[in-house]
C-alpha cells in the first residue's frame, strides 16, 4: 500500500471499538431477555430486529464516516453510541421502549438523534465547523426564539413546559447558546481577561454589560418557564468556560457569589426549589411523601450492592418515574457498583476525548466550542448523579444518553456529533487520522 | 416452534453468567477505547493549554466524588440506621437486602443475651429481659428508631465498626455479600440474672437500682421501674397520655431526688478530710439555723410527737454516732461548721453539677445522666447550708450519681470511670476523700447496718455497710433510700436503690437491698478473688 493510506484503514481502530460495543449491547440484551424467557419461554424473530438494527446502525455510521472521508476521532463515535446503547437497554428494561409491541416510533428517536450526529460530524467537518462562529448572534436568537415560542405554545407536564406532542425544544437551546457564546467570547477574550490588582476580573464595563444584556434574554424567558436545573446547567457552563478561556480564576470568586445571591433570590421565588432542598438536607424527615423518590433511589442502590441483581432482575419500578432523571438509580441496581463506575468510565472517556479535541483545536472558536461541549455534558452528568445519589439537592437534569425523553437525547447525540466534526480540523498536510493501519503496512 | 423449558432454578445462575460476561465486555471494550485514543495521533497540535488538563481533572474529581458518596449508600448503607428503617417498613420490592441485615446480639457480662436478632425472616428484636432492662438496653425498632445501648453500639452492632480485625473482616463480607450482613455483638457490663431480680425487687414501685463494682466502675445492674416492653413496642408506648408514671424515662440516670440522710457518710468524710470531727449538742427540740428560720429536727422528734410523747433528743454526740442515729441536728451543725466554701468546693469535686457519661457513641446522643444540682452556697445562707448539709433544700442527685459517691468511698476515696462495656479500660478519676476519711466513714456505715438503723440488712457473712434515707419530698410521701457496699473492708458490690414515696429507707428500700445481696452472694460475687 502506496502512498495515503485510504480512510478504510484508516478507521480500522473505530471498527473495532464498534464491533466490541456491540459484543456489549448483545450480552446485555440478552439479561432481560432471558428473564422474560423465564416467566413466558416464548421467542420470536422479531426480538432480534432491535439487536440488529443497532448493529446496522452501527455500521453504516463507520460506512458514512468512511465515505465522508472522515479523518476526525476514533473512539468518540463508539463510546456515544456505547453510551447510546446502554441508555437503551436501561429503557428496555424500564419498559419505556416494550419489546413485546415493538413499533418505529420507539426506534423513530434514537435512529433520528444517531443520523443527526452522523450528518452534523460530516457536515461540520474538514474545519467547517469555526464557520458556525458567523452565526453566534443568530443562535442566540433562536434560542429566544424557540424559548418564546414554548412559552407562548407550551403545555406544563410535571412541571416543565412541553410543546404538543412531548417536544421540549428547550433541550436544543443548550447547543444554541453554547455556540453563541463560544463566539462571544473568542471576540471579546482579552478584555474579559483584564483583572485589577490581584485576581478581580475587570472587564470593560461595555463588554460585560453587553454580554449580560444579550445573556439576560435567554435567561429571563427560562425563569418564566421554572426551568431551574435548565438555568443552574447553562450558567455553570458559562462561568466555567469563563475562566477556561480566559485564565482568571477569579470568574470562580465572582461565580460564587452570583450563586449565592440568586439562589437565595430564586429560592425564594420559586417554593419547589426550596422543597428540593428541604428533601435533599433530610428526605428522612418525610419518608413516604417528599423524601419517597431519592429514598427509593437510595434503596434500589443498596438492593444492587456491588455486582448489581443483573439486568431485568431488579425491581426499578419502585422508584416512581425512574425512567427519566433516576435512570441511573436504576442502573445501579442491576449493573451495581461495578456497572455503575463502568458507565462513569465510559462518560470520562467521552469526556476526555471531547478535551483532548478542544486541546489541539487551532481555530480558538473550535476550541471554545468543544471545551463548551465537554462542560454541557459533564455539568450535566454530574448535576444528575449528584441529585440521584443525593449528593446534591434534585435540579432536574437527565443524564446524557440514559435517561428518557427525546428532545435530549437528539440535543446530545447533536452535541457529540458537533464534537466529533470539530474533531475533524480539516486540511492537514496528511491524513494522519490513526496509526491503526494494517499491521502489513506498519511492520514494512 | 418449541422452545426448550428452562429450569426456574437455573435462571439466575445463567443470569449471573451473563451479567458477568456483560460487565467483563463493557470493562474490556473501555480499556481498548482508552488505549485507541492513546495511540492514535489526531490531526493538529497540543496548543499546550494546561487549562485543559485541569478542567479533565476537575471534572473527574467531582465524578470520582459522587461515586464514592454512591458507595457510602449503595455498598455500606447498613450502617446507616435511618436508611436501613427505611428500606425495612417501606420496602416495595421482591428481594429486599435489608431483610438480611441482623443486628448483633447485646449480651451481658456472662454472655446471656439481653438483645439478639430473631433467626426467622422478619428480624424482629428480641430482648429476652424484657421490661426489666427496657431503658439501659434500649431498642431497635424500624418505626420507632434506637435508643439506649442499641443506639450508642449501633456502628458494632449494625457490623459497620471497623475497631478491630473480626471487624474490619465483617464488614468487607457485608460490603461484598448483600445476602446476608451481620453485625458484631457486644458484651455489656450488666448482670442479666442481677438486673432481673432488681426489677422483680421493686414490684413495679416507681423506683431505680444501680449496681456497680467500685474497684473498675463497670455497671452491674441499672434498673428503673416502671418500664416498658421492647419486645412490644406501638405508639401507645410512646403516647405520654396513655402512659402512667412514665415507663420510658430511665430514673436511674434521668431521675433527680433529695438525697436526705444519705448524704451523711459522704459528709463525715468531708469533715475528717478537714480533720473535724466535733462533739454537738442535738436536743430535742431541734436547731434553729438564723433567726427566723423553722427549726431543724431529727426525726424521731416527729414519731415521738404521733405517739403523744417528747422526744428527748440524741444529747451531745460525735460523728461516728451522729452517722450510726443519722442525726440532722448534728449534720445541720456540722454544715454550719465546715462552711458554705469547703462545702461548694466538695460539691465541685464531688460532680454534683456534671452529666455522668456512662456511654459515648460514635453515631448518636451518649447514654449519659442529667446533671445534679447544689445551690451555690453563700456565708450567711445558714437554712440554705444547714438544708443541704442533710441532703435536703435545693440539693438535688441521680441514683447513678449516688452509685458513684459510694463507689468513691468504696474505693477508698477514689471512683472509677463508670463503664457498660467489658472491652474498656478501667480509668480512676481524681480522688474525691483521703484514704483514711473513708476507710472510717465505712466503719461507720457498717456501724449503721450492726447496730443503727439497718441492721435488716445484716447478711450473715457478709458484712455490709449501709445507710438508709428518708428524703423529704415537698410533692408527697418520702423518697425512700438504701445505700450499701459489701465487703465493708474491700467493697466488691455498690448498690443504690430507690423506692419513690416509699416511706423510710428501711421500710421500703432495705428489703430490695437485702434481696439482692443474698442473690450476689450466691452467683458469686463475694468470693475471694482467684477463688472462682
Amino acid at each position: 500500500m502506496a502512498g495515503k493510506p485510504s480512510t478504510w484503514s484508516l478507521r480500522s481502530g473505530e471498527r473495532r471499538l464498534l464491533i466490541g460495543s456491540f459484543l456489549v449491547i448483545l450480552a446485555g440484551y440478552a439479561m432481560p431477555l432471558l428473564v422474560r424467557y423465564s416467566n413466558a419461554p416464548t421467542l420470536s424473530w422479531t426480538d432480534a430486529l432491535p439487536l440488529a438494527g443497532f448493529a446496522i446502525m452501527l455500521l453504516l455510521g463507520h460506512g458514512l464516516l468512511v465515505a465522508g472521508r472522515f479523518h476526525g476521532d476514533q473512539v468518540l463515535y463508539p463510546v456515544a453510541m456505547l453510551l447510546a446503547g446502554l441508555g437503551w437497554l436501561a429503557q428496555i428494561r424500564l419498559g419505556t421502549i416494550d419489546l413485546n409491541a415493538l413499533s418505529l416510533s420507539a426506534a423513530y428517536l434514537p435512529v433520528s438523534g444517531w443520523g443527526l450526529m452522523i450528518g452534523t460530524a460530516l457536515f461540520l467537518s474538514r474545519g467547517r465547523a469555526a464557520r458556525l462562529e458567523q452565526l453566534s448572534l443568530l443562535c442566540l436568537f433562536l434560542s429566544v426564539a424557540v424559548l418564546g415560542a414554548i412559552l407562548v405554545f407550551g403545555q406544563r407536564f410535571r412541571g416543565a413546559l412541553y410543546l404538543p406532542g412531548g417536544i421540549n425544544p428547550a433541550e436544543i437551546v443548550k447547543l444554541l447558546l453554547i455556540i453563541f457564546l463560544s463566539g462571544f467570547l473568542v471576540t471579546f477574550r482579552k478584555e474579559l481577561g483584564r483583572t485589577v490588582v490581584g485576581v478581580v476580573p475587570a472587564p470593560p464595563w461595555k463588554t460585560l454589560l453587553g454580554l449580560g444584556a444579550l445573556w439576560a434574554l435567554p435567561m429571563g424567558l427560562l425563569v418564566l418557564q421554572r426551568d431551574l436545573g435548565m438555568i443552574l446547567l447553562l450558567n455553570l457552563v458559562l462561568l466555567a468556560l469563563l475562566v477556561l478561556i480566559t485564565g482568571q480564576v477569579g470568574y470562580l470568586l465572582l461565580g460564587l457569589l452570583a450563586t449565592v445571591t440568586l439562589g437565595v433570590a430564586v429560592f425564594s421565588i420559586f417554593p419547589h426549589g426550596q422543597a428540593r432542598f428541604a428533601v435533599w438536607l433530610d428526605p428522612f424527615a418525610d419518608p413516604t411523601g417528599k423524601g419517597w423518590q431519592i429514598l427509593q433511589s437510595l434503596s434500589a442502590m443498596y438492593s444492587g450492592g456491588l455486582w448489581g441483581r443483573g439486568l431485568g432482575a431488579g425491581s426499578p419500578s419502585a422508584i416512581p418515574i425512574a425512567e427519566s432523571d433516576f435512570v441511573y438509580a436504576a442502573w445501579a441496581e442491576e449493573a451495581g457498583f461495578i456497572g455503575c463506575g463502568l458507565l462513569l468510565l465510559a462518560f470520562a472517556l467521552l469526556f476526555s476525548r471531547g478535551l483532548a479535541i478542544a486541546e489541539r483545536e487551532k481555530d480558538p472558536f473550535s476550541r471554545n466550542l468543544a471545551a463548551a461541549i465537554v462542560l454541557v455534558l459533564s455539568f450535566q452528568a454530574l448535576l444528575n448523579l449528584g441529585g440521584v445519589t443525593k449528593a446534591i439537592p434534585m435540579t432536574g437534569i437527565p443524564l446524557p444518553f440514559i435517561s428518557h425523553g427525546g428532545s435530549s437525547l437528539i440535543t446530545t447525540f447533536l452535541l457529540v456529533g458537533t464534537l466529533l466534526g470539530l474533531s475533524d480540523g480539516g486540511k492537514p498536510a496528511r491524513p494522519s487520522g490513526g496509526n491503526r493501519r494494517p499491521r502489513k503496512t506498519r511492520r514494512r | 416452534m418449541n422452545w426448550p423449558e428452562l429450569n426456574p432454578e437455573q435462571i439466575p445462575a445463567i443470569l449471573r453468567v451473563l451479567h458477568g460476561v456483560f460487565l467483563g465486555l463493557l470493562a474490556w471494550i473501555l480499556f481498548r477505547s482508552w488505549r485507541v485514543g492513546r495511540k492514535t495521533k489526531q490531526p493538529g497540535k497540543k496548543t499546550g493549554h494546561a487549562a485543559y488538563s485541569l478542567t479533565l481533572m476537575v471534572i473527574l474529581g467531582l465524578l470520582a466524588a459522587v461515586f464514592v458518596y454512591q458507595a457510602t449508600w449503595q455498598l455500606t448503607g447498613f450502617a446507616r440506621p435511618q436508611f436501613v428503617s427505611f428500606m425495612q417498613t417501606f420496602n416495595r420490592r421482591p428481594y429486599n437486602p435489608a431483610e438480611n441485615l441482623h443486628l448483633g446480639a447485646i449480651l451481658d457480662r456472662n454472655g446471656l443475651p439481653l438483645a439478639y436478632t430473631a433467626p426467622a425472616a422478619d428480624n424482629r428484636r428480641v430482648y429476652p429481659l424484657g421490661p426489666a432492662a427496657a431503658q439501659v438496653v434500649g431498642y431497635a425498632h424500624p418505626r420507632f428508631g434506637r435508643a439506649g445501648i442499641e443506639s450508642t453500639e449501633q456502628a458494632v452492632l449494625n457490623g459497620s465498626a471497623m475497631s478491630t480485625g473480626d471487624a474490619r473482616k465483617q464488614f468487607g463480607r457485608n460490603v461484598l455479600d448483600r445476602s446476608a450482613i451481620h453485625g458484631g455483638d457486644v458484651r455489656t457490663t450488666l448482670d442479666a440474672r442481677l438486673q432481673q431480680a432488681a426489677f422483680d425487687a421493686l414490684k413495679g414501685r416507681r423506683g431505680s437500682v444501680v449496681m456497680l463494682d467500685p474497684s473498675t466502675g463497670q455497671v452491674l445492674a441499672l434498673v428503673s421501674s416502671p418500664s416498658f416492653d421492647p419486645n412490644d413496642l406501638s405508639p401507645a408506648t410512646f403516647n405520654e397520655r396513655l402512659q402512667h408514671d412514665s415507663p420510658l424515662l430511665n430514673r436511674a440516670l434521668m431521675g433527680l431526688y433529695p438525697p436526705g440522710s444519705i448524704v451523711k457518710p459522704l459528709m463525715a468524710a468531708l469533715a475528717l478530710d478537714q480533720k473535724q470531727s466535733p462533739v454537738f449538742d442535738c436536743p430535742g427540740e431541734g436547731i434553729t439555723a438564723g433567726s427566723g428560720n423553722q427549726p431543724i429536727r431529727d426525726s424521731q422528734y416527729y414519731a415521738y410527737k404521733r405517739q403523744g410523747r417528747v422526744w428527748p433528743g440524741h444529747g451531745r454526740i460525735g460523728l461516728r454516732e451522729a452517722v450510726v442515729k443519722s442525726s440532722n441536728v448534728y449534720f445541720a451543725q456540722l454544715g454550719m461548721l465546715l462552711g458554705p466554701d469547703v462545702l461548694n468546693q466538695a460539691a465541685l469535686e464531688w460532680r454534683i453539677g456534671q452529666r455522668w457519661i456512662l456511654r459515648k457513641s460514635s453515631v448518636g446522643a451518649p447514654l449519659q445522666t442529667v446533671a445534679g444540682n447544689f445551690p451555690a452556697l453563700k456565708s450567711g445562707q445558714l437554712a440554705k447550708i444547714a438544708q443541704v448539709s442533710f441532703g435536703q433544700g435545693e440539693l438535688l442527685v441521680t441514683p447513678f450519681h449516688m452509685a458513684m459517691a459510694m463507689s468513691a468511698l468504696a474505693g477508698k476515696g477514689v471512683c472509677w470511670e463508670p463503664s457498660l462495656l467489658m472491652d474498656e479500660p478501667a480509668r480512676p478519676l481524681n480522688p474525691w476523700f483521703g484514704a483514711d476519711s473513708a476507710n472510717a466513714v465505712i466503719g461507720m456505715m457498717r456501724d449503721v447496718v450492726r447496730s443503727g438503723t439497718a441492721t435488716a440488712a445484716d447478711v450473715p457473712g457478709l458484712s455490709v455497710a449501709g445507710k438508709t434515707g428518708t428524703a423529704q419530698n415537698p410533692s408527697g410521701k418520702d423518697h425512700s433510700w438504701f445505700v450499701c457496699m459489701a465487703p465493708a473492708e474491700q467493697a466488691r458490690i455498690v448498690l443504690v436503690v430507690l423506692v419513690e414515696e416509699g416511706g423510710y429507707g428501711s421500710q421500703a428500700a432495705l428489703p430490695v437491698a437485702v434481696s439482692l445481696l443474698k442473690l450476689a452472694k450466691n452467683l458469686g460475687y463475694f468470693r475471694p478473688a482467684g477463688g472462682g
